[in-house]
């Protein structure tokens, strides 16, 4: 007769854990199932956090007692017959030997997926490119300084945390990592963590995407403690802008990817990724726009999300440089806030009181999530006033200054 | 002055976070500050700001000549047709 601990081998493991470990499991179970559900409910983003949450759960859920052979490729060391190693049939994100890889390639079903496409950047710039297409880059093109100066005042979080950051023990480039969270792009934070903060990517990525899906809850709040009802229902004046042809969106396109390649080469591929998009679809290339806005996009992000979950093991959560993290992130989104509302005060100001401030928010930019929140927010005051436009110029104009930041980080921390 | 200290990595002492950090080429103290902000990082911190402003900038004047140059020569090709 078996153990029956043997035969349900994720409850033997569990029965057999540490307690530190027993307990993070049961909690990030718990968390997976809460993001799933938070999903279903629309209070999280639910193309990341349905399949994030479900990857979270079934990752501590199945844990099981690896095959000494398994075991010593895992670990990159030898194992001995009789030791019990606990581990998954998903991936091994710390295998780092070429032959342990290639064990692990034939073993773990997303090992493949995690090392061609998650851990070099690609599927941030997949993302990235879905991002370009869905870009209309006449918004910005309409009013670019006051678009740019909104979206620089929103970079505050990513500029004030990396000090904070330091302080708080992390090096230079794990403190850049985490403060690119309040760039809000999801994208930028895991490519500047995997150039950065290698060590650290799995939890900065992580508390960064968790944190991007709540910016949709979040800033409502936000924007209603710090700008009075009477000025969130401010009319904003139609503008009389000469119309923008795609030729000049496209030339934008080419000689603005090209000019920031020169500049910063290191976050070429993101520049790359981000203008190609807006390449495709101002020169019309319908069917290359619904592959990269269609498949691509979604392909890209359903394996973000369930990657970022499978990731959520128990023992990569327990490092106590994640509470760090934690905090860290969450200040680096709320400076970034603050910092748009700050930007939308002066603009406030400088227009003799005519411009709605809340339009500072949407310089934060998660696309096109911040614009949507500040449009809704004012909505609800004013049903009659439109500040989108405005808004969304703000938004785009973020993924820029963010992507300019990203690469002043990466370029600058790299030459130390 | 716990949970600060906790957060830094350090010991609660005297009112105080101590603890050990790695040795500086810069050869500085083995005892981690607890000034904030340390000058270095916030100098570091302004740069990528300055930097970064400049070139959005330079970014908006950019796509501000692009529109109008486009913007005029479609005008031109329109008068001439």
């Amino acid at each position: 007769m078996p153990n029956l601990l043997d035969l349900f081998q994720g409850v033997g493991s569990l029965v057999e854990s540490d307690p530190k470990i027993l307990a993070a499991r049961i909690g990030l179970i718990v968390l997976g199932v809460a993001l799933v559900f938070l999903g279903k409910k629309g209070v999280l983003e639910p193309l990341l956090m349905i399949p994030m949450g479900l990857g979270m759960a079934a990752v501590n859920a199945g844990v099981l007692f690896l095959d000494p052979q398994t075991a010593s490729k895992v670990t990159e060391q030898a194992v001995a017959n009789n030791a019990q190693v606990h581990g998954t049939l998903f991936m091994a994100p710390l295998v780092q030997q070429t032959d342990n890889l290639m064990y692990m390639l034939q073993v773990d079903f997303l090992q493949p997926i995690y090392t061609f496409a998650f851990s070099n950047g690609l599927i941030a710039c997949f993302v990235f490119m879905g991002i370009g297409v869905l870009l209309d880059v006449g918004y910005v093109m309409a009013r670019p300084f006051e678009s740019m100066f909104l979206a620089l005042a929103a970079e505050l979080g990513t500029v004030a945390t990396f000090p904070v950051a330091v302080w708080c023990g992390l090096n230079q480039g794990q403190a850049a990592s985490i403060a690119m969270v309040g760039g809000a792009d999801g994208p930028m934070v895991l490519f500047t963590s995997l150039t950065l903060a290698k060590e650290y990517f799995v939890p900065i990525t992580v508390v960064a995407y968790l944190y991007l899906g709540l910016t949709y809850g979040g800033y409502p709040y936000l924007i209603r403690a710090l700008v009075p009802k009477k000025l969130r229902m401010i009319k904003m004046q139609a503008t009389k802008t000469a119309p923008i042809s795609s030729n000049a969106k496209l030339i934008f396109a080419v000689v603005g990817c090209t000019l920031l390649c020169l500049l910063f080469p290191v976050a070429a591929p993101l520049f790359l990724s981000l203008f190609v998009g807006v390449a495709v679809r101002e020169s019309g290339l319908k069917d290359f726009e619904a592959l990269i806005g269609g498949p691509i996009l979604y392909g890209s992000t359903f394996f973000l999300g369930l990657l970022l979950g499978v990731l959520c093991e128990a023992n990569t959560i327990l490092n106590p440089v994640v509470l760090k993290l934690l905090l860290l992130g969450i200040l680096s989104l709320l400076l970034s806030g603050i910092g748009g509302l700050i930007g939308g005060y002066i603009m406030y100001f400088l227009s003799g009181g005519r411009y709605n401030p809340v339009i500072g928010i949407a310089g934060v930019s998660c696309v096109p999530s911040t614009a949507k929140v500040a449009q809704k927010v004012v909505a609800d005051d004013a049903p009659g006033v439109v500040i989108l436009p405005q808004a969304l110029g703000a938004n785009i104009c973020g993924v820029i200054t963010t992507a300019i930041l990203c690469g002043i980080y990466v370029t600058l921390l790299k030459l130390h | 002055m716990a949970l600060a200290c906790a957060v830094r990595g350090l010991v609660p002492q005297n009112g105080t976070c101590l603890g050990t950090t790695p040795a500086t080429a810069t050869g500085r103290s083995l005892l981690r500050s607890p000034d904030f902000p340390d000058m270095n990082t916030v100098k570091t911190a302004l740069l990528v700001f300055t930097l970064g402003a400049a070139i959005s900038f330079a970014v908006a004047g950019l796509i501000m000549v692009i529109s109008r140059v486009i913007h005029f020569a479609e005008q031109r090709a329109d008068t001439k047709n």
